[in-house]
């Protein structure tokens, strides 16, 4: 009995995903260095990356399942669960088997923890592309900094390409130290410390104060409802929010 | 005046306004220019009321030339009164937007000097902000009762959505409350509307991406229009059908409900003491749900016989309790609208109950693996023939069964994201563009 173990990296999950279908033996498990933990009963086996094969995959996936699946997969890999792995493979086994159509098949056991680990990604997402703050720096860059439960860059980055597409702008995950860099239409993802720290404009204190002001204004006395305000924005996230910020 | 009393004051009398919606738009970047819209609308924060607050809600000028006997900015009112300037408002705007606190701009004004002044104002302001500090993001503007056309017109190919507010339910309400707004003067403008959208709607066969790409160059994302309920003794009946007549006739996107509270003030034509006015808005939001996604009629919600909203049950349950020989619905039979109508089954249960089915007949316990919430559900439904509730479908015992499991609604905002609504219609639209083929290489991941 095995245990396939890879680099954590999306390349290395689509090059498991490759080396899957095409060996006859199966390992009991797949699952990514972070997470692995010495078990005697599995004998380990270390699956490196390899980019053709990863682009093969993708390919096959394109082509045979389309781009949502695509998405769905990439959306369950930003999910960082440690079972992200097993959980896509058993998934494609079953929708290279029947069509991408049996994302709907929701009461499936193969199909249920494949969509939920995509929409719990898609949830805080939404959440976050309203709920991030962006604060003007010298030079003419907007910076905002952020913490997620799951890793959100790759959806946060094109989000504000397309609408922050005239500004130069940094979104930055503390939590994993990685920052999305944009300026005319491009961005990389790169490391940034998590302690970094940002020296802003002197007019962002006028618009942080403008903002907090129309924020305390904007409620209505009459109907304060704290347990509706923190169902719909949950503490975790208060940290960067301006108008919170006491 | 400095700027910041000024956002404060007119946020105050800005903040009754129900709607902060941003949804029913859908454009893509401009060169140039900055921002974007995103259909579903998204929510930046919520206030301390648990309202979500996703556009600057903000008065023009407070300084109000009528006397409406219910609103905050009636000229009777001692109240501090502030005016912004065009460059006020686009500085705020585009500054708030760009720091990611607003999905765009919901801009009202009180009416100063004359109707027509006071739209002239808002639409240079509006001009200013689109055409000289290039924003492409979402802007929801105000009709102002009494204002000329022409100007009406020119507003709406700037802006996404426009309302005029109905006020009351009624004429009579209107005008003992609001003697010096005409009632013509609030549904002309409305009317006028709804036939420039038609106008400048896509002909022909709508398609999804017809309706994504081309859904005018007018006011895309529709109109809507908010009335006070609660200040006028009107019946639920009244106002579901006002309601009904404002989407079936004039095609509103949506109708605001706000509810009287009543504050100390002498005015004999307003109540002194109403019950809760929440709850009843609360319960006519429901019902305006039932109008706008369930396929009900104002007639099925309400009847002459029952002309108000029962405050202990939710309106469905009303109407099923009171159409019981439409009862027990089967599960894996029921087509989409039949499904709609199972007292607790919304519009994401119903349409996983669809898609799930394909594969084969489901059981009780498929349904709570699926999430659907059964708690009113079970007793209205069977699966596969075996009845799922305890007793008898009978309409006394199945009220006090729901009134039990529901002994203290809660009470949501009338902001409910349109995401929440219709999970499917949200996907992230650029993901895959670029994620496509080994970029994800380039990214480092």
């Amino acid at each position: 009995m095995y245990v396939w173990v890879y680099d954590g990296s999306f390349e290395g999950l689509l090059t498991v995903i490759y080396k899957w279908f095409y060996t006859k033996e199966k390992p009991r498990r797949v699952i990514a260095e972070d997470f692995y933990q010495m078990d005697l009963l599995l004998e380990m086996i270390t699956i490196e990356s390899d980019s053709e094969q990863a682009q093969k995959v993708t390919d096959g996936i394109l082509k045979k399942l389309g781009k949502e699946t695509f998405e769905h997969i990439v959306k369950v890999y930003l999910s960082e669960d440690e079972d992200l792995a097993m959980i896509t493979i058993k998934f494609l086994e079953y929708a290279f088997k029947k069509g991408a159509g049996v994302i709907s098949h929701l009461a499936d056991e193969r199909v249920a923890p494949f969509v939920n680990r995509s929409a719990a990604v898609s949830r805080e997402s939404h959440k976050l592309l309203g709920m991030v703050r962006f604060m003007e720096l010298e030079g003419d860059v907007l910076y905002c900094a952020y913490e997620s439960t799951y890793s959100l860059l790759l959806i946060l980055a094109p989000h504000f390409a397309d609408r922050l597409g005239n500004q130069v702008w940094v979104i930055h995950d503390i939590g994993r130290e990685l920052a999305a860099f944009y300026r005319n239409n491009e961005w990389h993802i790169a490391h940034l410390a998590g302690d970094f720290k940002p020296k802003t404009t002197d007019l962002e204190d006028l618009f942080q104060n403008l903002w907090q002001r129309y924020y305390k204004h904007i409620a209505i006395e009459e109907r304060k409802n704290e347990k509706l305000r923190m169902q719909n924005m949950p503490k975790k996230y208060w940290k960067y929010l301006v108008e919170l910020k006491k | 005046m400095e700027l910041i009393d000024k956002i404060g004051i007119l946020a105050d009398s800005a903040k009754y306004d129900v709607s902060c919606s941003s949804s029913g738009s859908q454009r893509g970047k401009k060169d140039g220019q900055l921002g974007n819209t995103a259909l579903p609308g998204i929510c930046h924060s919520w206030s301390e009321d648990g309202r979500c607050v996703s556009l600057l809600k903000i008065l023009f000028s407070n300084k109000c030339i009528y006397n409406c006997a219910y609103c905050v900015n009636r000229s009777s009112n001692d109240f501090p009164r502030a005016e912004l300037t065009p460059d006020e408002l686009v500085q705020v705007t585009m500054n708030f937007y760009k720091r990611n606190y607003i999905e765009g701009l919901f801009l009202s004004s009180a009416v100063t000097v004359s109707p027509n002044h006071t739209m002239e104002l808002m639409v240079t302001a509006i001009k200013k902000l689109r055409n000289e500090a290039h924003f492409n993001g979402y802007i929801h503007l105000k009709g102002i009762p009494g204002a000329d056309e022409r100007l009406i017109k020119e507003a709406g190919y700037l802006v996404d959505r426009m309302s005029i507010n109905l006020e009351l339910p009624t004429f009579e309400g209107l005008k003992l409350l609001a003697p010096q707004k005409e009632p013509e003067q609030i549904t002309k403008p409305m009317q006028f509307l709804r036939d420039e959208i038609l106008d400048h709607q896509p002909k022909g066969i709508i398609t999804p991406s017809s309706v994504r790409q081309g859904l005018g160059k007018f006011v895309p994302a529709g109109q809507t229009t908010q009335m006070m309920i609660g200040a006028t003794p009107d019946t639920d009946r009244t106002i579901i059908r006002t309601s009904e007549a404002m989407y079936r006739g004039i095609q509103l996107k949506r109708v605001y409900y706000s509810a009287y509270i009543p504050v100390v003030q002498n005015n004999s034509l307003l109540p002194t003491e109403v019950k809760t006015p929440l709850l009843r808005e609360h319960r006519l939001y429901q019902a305006d749900w039932l109008l706008r996604f369930y396929n009900f009629s104002a007639e099925e919600i309400l009847t002459p016989e029952d002309p108000n909203l029962d405050m202990a049950l939710d309106p469905k349950c009303q109407w099923a309790l009171r159409n019981l020989n439409q009862f027990p619905i089967e599960i894996n039979k029921a087509n989409l609208e039949k499904l709609l109508r199972i007292p607790g089954i919304g519009n994401i249960s119903a349409r996983k109950i669809l898609a799930t089915r394909r594969f084969g007949p489901l059981t009780f316990d498929n349904l709570k693996a699926l999430g659907v919430v059964l708690k009113r559900a079970r007793h209205f439904i069977t699966c596969g023939g075996k009845y799922c509730g305890e007793g008898d479908i009978e309409a006394i015992y199945l009220r006090n069964q729901l009134i039990l499991m529901d002994k203290k609604p809660t009470l949501p905002s009338g902001q409910i994201n349109f995401l929440e609504l219709y999970p499917e219609v949200f996907d992230m639209p650029q993901l895959s563009k670029v994620l496509g083929g080994a970029n994800y290489v380039r990214l480092g991941l």
